[in-house]
């Protein structure tokens, strides 16, 4: 098991999409990219992750929108793509539920 | 004429005196003639004594003090080796020079440390043609000792093959027992310490900078410990005091800058329902991961684990994704997701065990990393054993590999917890049998010597008296120091042991030394004065020396047959000739058995002779061994013990 893989190779990071995105948003995304890698644009080519920075191929790009059509797969990647997050800062201090913030929707409630 | 004859007998009692402090108070059979030492007494008192008559205006004696000089500088060749050939790269210099000076180290170590030194000066100057020159060399050896395997691990990482370097050098440097070769030691603790500098592996530095090392580790653990600002880091004085022991100053300048400038490490995450402190575990350079990081990371994991708002948007999402699957799958899923994550890091980084804290998270955690690191160490001791099972044998070079890997791996499992006698249980019978193998059949008494110190430390550990005298017995049959002069404990043994030791190791050394010096100081008083005698003496004693070696002790075995061929035990080595390879095998006269070879290695002879009790049983064992060879019958092998 590679343990940096789950968050270097995040769907997320590697689309650069809010865990939230819809599926829409996936593959306008993902074809965004693939465009802009085949030009050979610069700023296509890195991603950030928690990690550090990660190159971005086109392969990735593929892997990553195929990921996130299938359901389970991506709810897995949406724990997992707020992992900086800190759950605790939308907690109030009466501990209510309904002020929390959702963490893989960005800290925005929705 | 009294005062040469009598100098000879003291430089004769004082070579005897030498070769035999090599075996301690052990029983050593073989007479090695410690050239180098003996040159060394021979130019000290030749020098000391024209140098003296020079000086009190009598008849100076310039061939005195040549010879002299000369025997000086044959009896410090193995220092100039270092001193001159390796800091100018030369190989064959670095050789030739440590092979005159008869090598340096225990017994098993006076060939390959040859190897050693020009291995290091190749490492001045790369070249694959030195590099190939080191491994023919090392080839010739009976064994590589740990000069050879330092010698090996040195040319692997010239040729990039870091990993291989490492697990060698790593090994090497756990080896440090009474009688471990001081050189490759020190090599080996250098070598690893430089690369966990390059590496900012902190942790390894404060490690190696605790023992017994050079100026260049200890110098290093301290950097360690004071860019890591543990309770014992040094002051900057106490830095600067070490740098100015330490040779390599100009290199050493800007690294103990660097640390007494580094600031303090930034404190962990705090212990949140986040995984932050997961991932900034991950990010982290392996070396320099503390307890603390590790601790705040898996109890950060727990205060999710029941954290209530998290499942509650975990519900909302499945909803949302139209998933099947229960809210706690989910949950518990992702748990353990992330708890192979850490446990993976933490078996990566060679982390410690008892690091994670106790708790839901924590014992997972701790149950997977030992789980995995019992799960590896029992597929690399099984597969030791069942090649000393079946009898494939690796190179030298990859047994010290092989042993390497599992002992890493059982160190960090001894060091996690109290587990020594659930760990001794695992490796006893296999290492056991691979290590008698090793000794018994191969002669790898060195690495063998390693497994069963470290089974009878293990043993020692875990309190398994059944097993502690056998352990103990088997440690002490191979210790490193000695000759390999034991029974031969594989297949039925054809000569007869008390005879060959009386004739090759007594008899024919001490009969050949007295013809010689007496001889010699006879010849030499009466024809010439001291200053011809003596380089006479040496020059003659020396070269029918190395005959008498070459011609009758090296022919001289002690010989057994098993299933593999015919086991020939030399004063030097060990080797296995296969059947097919024996080209003839015959009885006779008396009790003599002679044994002709198609193939041998350079350092044994292809006619060998050994003796049995009598003619008949000569003539009964030559008849069994060819009619075993007919038949092609396997013997049973007892691969248990080290009989000593």
């Amino acid at each position: 098991v590679d343990p940096r893989a789950r968050l270097r190779e995040n769907p997320f990071f590697v689309l650069e999409l809010p865990p939230d995105a819809t599926r829409a948003d996936v593959e306008r995304a993902g074809q965004r990219l693939l465009g802009e890698l085949a030009v050979g644009r610069e700023a296509a080519r890195y991603f950030a992750t928690p990690l550090g920075r990660t190159e971005r191929t086109p392969e990735r790009v593929r892997e990553a929108m195929a990921e996130l059509r299938a359901p389970v797969t991506r709810l897995c990647h949406e724990l997992w793509a707020v992992l900086h997050i800190s759950l605790a800062d939308g907690e109030d201090a009466s501990g209510n539920q309904g002020s929390v913030c959702a963490p893989w929707l960005g800290i925005r409630p929705r | 004429m009294a005062p040469v004859y009598g100098l000879f007998w003291v430089l004769f009692f004082a070579a005897r005196f030498l070769a035999k402090r090599r075996g301690k108070k052990e029983t050593v059979y073989a007479v090695r003639p410690p050239i180098g030492r003996i040159a060394l007494v021979i130019g000290m008192v030749l020098t000391g004594w024209s140098l003296f008559s020079l000086s009190d205006l009598r008849e100076p004696m310039p061939r005195t003090l040549i010879v002299g000089l000369v025997a000086l500088a044959l009896g410090v060749a193995p220092a100039l080796a270092v001193v001159v050939a390796v800091p100018l790269g030369l190989p064959r210099m670095a050789w030739a020079l440590n092979r005159i000076g008869g090598g340096s180290g225990g017994v098993f170590e006076l060939r390959s440390s040859a190897g050693l030194v020009a291995a290091r000066a190749v490492l001045r100057r790369p070249s694959e043609h030195g590099a190939r020159f080191i491994e023919n060399y090392l080839a010739t050896c009976p064994e590589l000792g740990m000069s050879g395997a330092a010698a090996t691990a040195l040319i692997a990482s010239l040729r990039g093959n870091r990993e291989q370097a490492l697990a060698i050098f790593g090994l090497l440097a756990r080896m440090a027992h009474a009688h471990a070769f001081p050189p490759a030691l020190d090599l080996s603790r250098e070598y690893l310490a430089i690369d966990a500098l390059r590496r900012r592996n902190w942790r390894l530095l404060v490690e190696l900078g605790k023992g017994p090392g050079t100026f260049l580790t200890d110098l290093l653990g301290l950097v360690a410990r004071r860019v890591l600002h543990t309770g014992d880091a040094p002051s900057a004085t106490r830095l600067w005091h070490a740098w100015v022991f330490t040779p390599h100053r100009r290199m050493t300048w800007r690294i103990v800058v660097r640390a007494i400038t580094a600031p303090a490490p930034a404190p962990p995450a705090p212990v949140a329902p986040s995984l932050s402190a997961y991932a900034a575990l991950l990010a982290r350079d392996p070396g320099s991961v503390r307890a603390e990081d590790v601790e705040v990371a898996v109890r950060s994991l727990d205060e999710i684990r029941s954290f209530r708002p998290w499942l509650a948007v975990i519900g909302q999402r499945r909803l949302a994704l139209g998933i099947a699957a229960s809210v706690e799958d989910i949950r518990a899923e992702t748990m353990r997701a992330a708890e192979q994550g850490i446990a993976a890091a933490i078996l990566e980084g060679g982390w410690r065990a008892k690091w994670i804290p106790v708790g839901v998270t924590g014992d997972a955690v701790r149950a997977l990393v030992t789980e995995e690191r019992l799960r590896l160490v029992e597929g690399l001791v099984a597969e030791m054993a069942r090649r000393a099972r079946e009898r494939r044998d690796l190179p030298e070079p990859d047994e010290w590999r092989a042993w390497a890997d599992a002992r890493r791996v059982c160190d960090e499992l001894r060091a996690d917890s109290g587990s020594a006698f659930g760990l001794f249980e695992i490796l006893f019978q296999p290492l056991t049998a691979y290590a008698a193998r090793l000794t018994n059949v191969r002669g790898r008494r060195v690495l063998a010597g390693d497994i069963f110190r470290y089974l009878r430390d293990l043993a020692r550990e875990a309190g398994a008296v059944y097993a502690y005298d056998l352990v103990d017995r088997n440690a002490k049959a191979v210790q490193a120091y000695r000759l390999p002069r034991e029974a031969l404990a594989e297949g039925d043994p054809i000569g007869s042991i008390d005879r060959i030791v009386k004739l090759r190791d007594q008899l024919v050394p001490n009969v050949t030394l007295f013809s010689l010096v007496t001889a010699g100081a006879a010849i030499g008083s009466v024809t010439f004065a001291i200053s011809g005698a003596v380089p006479m003496m040496l020059g003659v004693l020396l070269l029918l020396w190395a005959m008498v070696e070459a011609v009758v002790r090296a022919r001289i075995v002690e010989c057994g047959h098993s299933v593999e061929g015919l086991v020939l035990q030399t004063h030097k080595g060990r080797f296995i000739a296969p059947f097919e390879e024996l080209y003839g095998l015959k009885a006779g006269p008396g009790a003599l058995v002679r044994i002709r070879l198609r193939r041998t290695p350079r350092w044994l002879p292809r006619f060998v002779i050994t003796f049995a009790r009598s003619h008949e049983d000569a003539q009964s064992h030559v008849a069994r061994v060819q009619s075993l060879i007919r038949q092609k019958l396997p013997l049973a092998l007892g691969t248990s013990a080290v009989v000593p």
